[in-house]
């Protein structure tokens, strides 16, 4: 692990999931949506994702996501307090035709219940251009 | 190995991908990436003159088409995906996935395209109590 994050918190109300299950197109029957999951885990990480990027010496313009993987252990509930760990598993240089030189960064963030038990894992990948001069 | 698929294709369809979703997501999620909401950004990179869609917005296109396709969302154990092209507002993005059994684990295999392009493809494996029909 490259850098484990504060942990942070949060309460998923009924707002939040009505308004992305608008946002999505979803069916309004289907909340709380699966997809919440990646809400829960950016708001509820003890760091901001400007910071996560600031930490990585990047900024919005240079970062695309690459891949998600999730891992649904329980559902999530409206109500619920949760809390989030966030971590950088992995940094790897690579050098792309197209993109020139860049890291793929793997982030995994673990979404807690109260009492301690997992409730959704995801790990994403970023791909993070690196125009010449930036650091490795 | 390949495993066994069951029919039909299921298919959802987002007739025009809505740039105002777009920041509203951004501000449930504080994200600050301006390629969502700032067009003048999305034209500085090349990209255009349309906003770009935020992969969890995408992603969550394939989950709703999961959770048709099962019936229930407790039912999805994992979902992986990988983001293979941006998505645009304005662009019409149809989902479509197939069930299949894989050595005896069920498993959705899930595609959002834009026209012919595939943007986003992903796969859903399933609990094993889930043995519904389409």
């Amino acid at each position: 692990m490259l850098h484990q994050f504060p942990r942070g918190y949060f309460t998923l109300s009924h707002h939040h999931a009505w308004l992305w299950a608008d946002a999505v197109k979803s069916d309004p029957k289907l909340m709380p949506h699966p997809g919440l999951a990646i809400l829960v885990a950016f708001r509820g990480a003890g760091t901001t994702i400007a910071e996560v990027m600031a930490h990585i010496e990047t900024t919005p313009q240079h970062v695309q996501f690459g891949e998600l993987d999730i891992a649904f252990e329980k559902p999530l509930r409206i109500g619920s307090r949760y809390s989030v760990d966030l971590a950088i598993l992995l940094s790897e240089r690579k050098t792309g035709r197209s993109m020139g030189v860049f890291d793929l960064v793997t982030l995994r963030y673990a979404i807690i219940e109260r009492g301690g038990d997992l409730c959704t894992e995801l790990v994403q990948r970023w791909v993070v251009a690196r125009p010449q001069g930036h650091p490795s | 190995m390949s495993g066994k698929r069951y029919e039909p294709v299921v298919t959802r369809i987002i007739e025009c991908v809505d740039p105002e979703a777009m920041k509203l997501v951004a501000a449930l999620m504080d994200d600050p990436q301006p390629i969502h909401w700032d067009t003048k950004t999305v034209g500085e990179l090349g990209l255009g003159d349309h906003p770009v869609n935020q992969g969890p917005i995408a992603v969550s296109y394939l989950l709703d088409l999961a959770v048709e396709m099962v019936g229930d969302a407790a039912l999805i154990r994992r979902f992986r995906c990988r983001f293979l092209r941006n998505v645009f507002a304005g662009d019409r993005v149809e989902c479509s996935g197939v069930r299949e059994n894989r050595d005896g684990e069920e498993i959705l295999i899930l595609v959002a395209r834009v026209g012919d392009e595939v943007v986003l493809e992903a796969e859903a494996r399933l609990r094993a109590q889930s043995h519904q029909p389409l």
